[in-house]
């Protein structure tokens, strides 16, 4: 069983980490989350029944850690008033300059926390994972078409988003 | 020039591609994952006493007869024997005693009006000391006694200077006085 968690977390442990990183976008809870992810998959590993990769069962185990993470924070900083002053604005380009690299890149972070949970870690299984909408269908328990139409409605988003906020066009 | 949509797709592919897992992580859940090492209990000093007391109920069980001495008789008919109906046994019929449980050492006796007819297993026709089968070969009264105790039971005797015939109550008296409690059973014959 160790040797088998071993090679779980050399194969998988950074990917995950990554995700838990930018859909938590918390150092200190993603960690914890990311340990959390590798303990469930050791105590559920004897019930894994391999109707899936190995590695859609850790991302699931890994979603379903992030999105109870999510609500918690979620449900604890109900009580805080968000300093919105504290958002560092992102100094404007002139009307019509393409967006760089690095600029897409912070429109994108922020950008990506104005979207519903569910929908932020459905782009990031997508994109960032690689995950066909198949194996993201068997870790959420949608339908592929319901996750394919949940993420090509949220790309313009981000994009108006992104341009809003940086003031050029992608 | 790129699709805007496939820009934020390769920007999303690229998010956290500078994060790598904090240093000691595998260390941590491998930690976490290992069984308990089995503590002590505050209480474990409590197995001491308990194990002397079952050491010592042990001990008794052995000691102690598992059951009480059990004495049962019954009469049958001989094989071709006519049936005679009634609740007394009758002359030639077969008496049967058992006697079951009890201690180490086991012992039946039947006397008739007074006289030692049996005792078990000293007598060959006895099925060791749990089992004798008497004809009824004269009317009379029988008694059926069973005796039992964790050492050999002392034939009956007749003590040094005793007068008179040996009597079914001296045998009991002698009985008694070695501190045994004999099972009793008296039948007439007719």
């Amino acid at each position: 069983m160790t040797t088998a968690l071993r090679l779980l977390m050399q194969r998988h442990g950074a990917p995950v980490y990554r995700y838990c990183r930018e859909a938590l976008r918390d150092a200190a809870l993603a960690d914890d989350v990311h340990q959390q992810v590798f303990i469930e998959a050791y105590r559920d590993l004897p019930a894994f029944k391999r109707r899936s990769s190995v590695r859609t069962w850790v991302f699931a185990i890994a979603r379903h850690r992030v999105l109870d993470a999510a609500k918690s924070r979620r449900r604890a900083e109900s009580h805080i008033d968000r300093d919105d002053a504290t958002v560092v604005v992102d100094p404007r380009p002139s009307p019509g300059d393409s967006i760089d690299d690095a600029r897409l890149h912070d429109a994108l972070m922020r950008c990506l926390d104005k979207l519903r949970e569910q929908v932020r870690t459905a782009l990031l299984l997508r994109f960032q994972q690689g995950f066909t909408f198949e194996d993201m269908a068997e870790m959420c328990r949608e339908k592929p078409g319901t996750l394919q139409a949940k993420v090509t409605r949220a790309l313009p988003v981000l994009r108006t988003c992104i341009e809003n906020r940086t003031g050029g066009s992608l | 020039m790129t699709e805007p949509l496939s820009r934020i797709e390769a920007a999303l592919a690229r998010l956290g591609a500078e994060h790598e897992p904090p240093v000691g992580w595998e260390a941590r859940v491998l930690a976490a994952t290992a069984p308990a090492p089995r503590k002590r209990s505050r209480w474990w000093w409590l197995s001491v006493p308990v194990g002397t007391v079952g050491a010592v109920a042990g001990l008794l069980l052995w000691l102690v007869p598992a059951r009480g001495l059990a004495l049962n008789v019954a009469f049958a008919s001989p094989p071709g024997g006519a049936v005679v109906r009634g609740s007394s046994p009758h002359r030639d019929e077969v008496m049967q005693v058992t006697a079951t449980g009890g201690d180490r050492y086991r012992e039946i006796r039947i006397y008739v009006d007074d006289e030692l007819v049996l005792m078990c297993p000293r007598d060959p026709t006895c099925h060791g000391s749990e089992r004798a089968d008497l004809a009824l070969s004269r009317t009379g009264t029988y008694r059926v006694m069973a005796l039992t105790s964790s050492s050999p039971i002392p034939p009956p005797n007749d003590p040094a200077g005793a007068s008179g015939p040996r009597t079914l109550d001296r045998d009991l008296a002698q009985v008694r006085d070695a501190g045994l409690t004999p099972k009793e059973s008296t039948y007439t014959v007719r």
